[in-house]
């Protein structure tokens, strides 16, 4: 098995991990509803990053492709939130 | 004593090649096709800040567990053509018609289970008029569920293309509908939290 191989199955399991924590723990009343929609939009943007970088393959391309692909997570991630908080 | 300074160049580093997989166009489209679901995301929210206690009721309707398992699904599928695009590239080309049907395998599983998801929402009564969160659910649900169709017909057709004499040919064909695949998966990442986890 090559090194990105082994890369690409860490990242899975960080993303499925994360998705089963966003899914079925940060949805328990345990959290209130600030903390956990908090929690899972910042999980989202993590994710996204994570596919954007190692599965998209962003994390080699030209800076530029790269700076549209950061800009988007941010935008979204940020505009998501704000509102939320309004 | 007079000593001779050699001078010893300082190595350079070597220059990183930064490549764009597949052709750009596909990428044009891709940011096009996110900048619309990203204004789609701001809207929702903001009709979200002006009703949210109909929105907060409608989302209790919604199955947590099947879109979770869709996340994973996606995820999955995302994760076995990065692993075609790889085999392509290591020549280990027997893999990847196998990696390919596997993630198509997993596109259909997400269609099916979004059809059920809709039919109990259609047996409960609930459809894209009964609230402005179950438009917003059904419009943006039913336009990543067209990606998602077009995705899975596309991964199909790489996965067929993969078994012929012909695929160890350019890879960019393979990595266009590959970064069309992980965007589909990389909408549903953000849609899920957004309809079924906002609370």
């Amino acid at each position: 098995m090559n090194a990105a191989v082994i890369s690409v199955m860490a990242v899975w399991t960080i993303l499925m991990v994360s998705t089963a924590a966003s899914t079925w723990w940060f949805s328990q009343p345990m959290f209130t509803p600030v903390a956990s929609t908090l929690a899972v939009m910042l999980i989202a943007a993590v994710k996204v990053t994570l596919v954007m970088s190692h599965f998209m393959e962003l994390r080699s391309a030209p800076r530029a492709w790269q700076l549209a692909g950061a800009t988007w997570v941010i935008v979204a991630a940020s505009a998501v939130i704000v509102i939320y908080l309004l | 004593m007079s000593a001779d300074i050699e001078f010893v160049p300082t190595p350079m580093a070597p220059r990183v090649s930064r490549r764009l997989p597949g052709v750009e166009g596909v990428w044009v489209f891709v940011f096009a096709d996110m900048a619309v679901f990203a204004l789609m995301f701001g809207c929702f929210m903001w009709d979200r800040h002006l009703q949210p206690e109909s929105f907060e009721v409608s989302r209790r309707a919604l199955d947590l567990t099947m879109g979770g398992v869709n996340t994973l699904i996606l995820l999955t599928s995302s994760m076995l053509v990065v692993l075609a695009i790889d085999a392509l590239k290591y020549a280990e080309n027997a893999l990847a018609p196998v990696f390919l049907g596997l993630a198509t395998l997993c596109g259909l599983a997400f269609i099916v289970n979004k059809a059920f998801e809709y039919r109990e929402k259609f047996e409960a009564g609930i459809g894209l008029q009964t609230n402005d969160f179950f438009m917003y659910y059904f419009i943006m649900t039913g336009m990543h569920l067209g990606h998602v169709v077009v995705g899975t017909v596309i991964l199909a057709a790489l996965a067929l293309k993969a078994r012929s004499s012909r695929a160890g040919g350019s890879i960019v064909a393979y990595e266009g509908g590959a970064t069309y695949w992980h965007m589909v998966d990389l909408l549903w990442v953000c849609l899920f939290p957004l309809l079924y986890l906002v609370r």
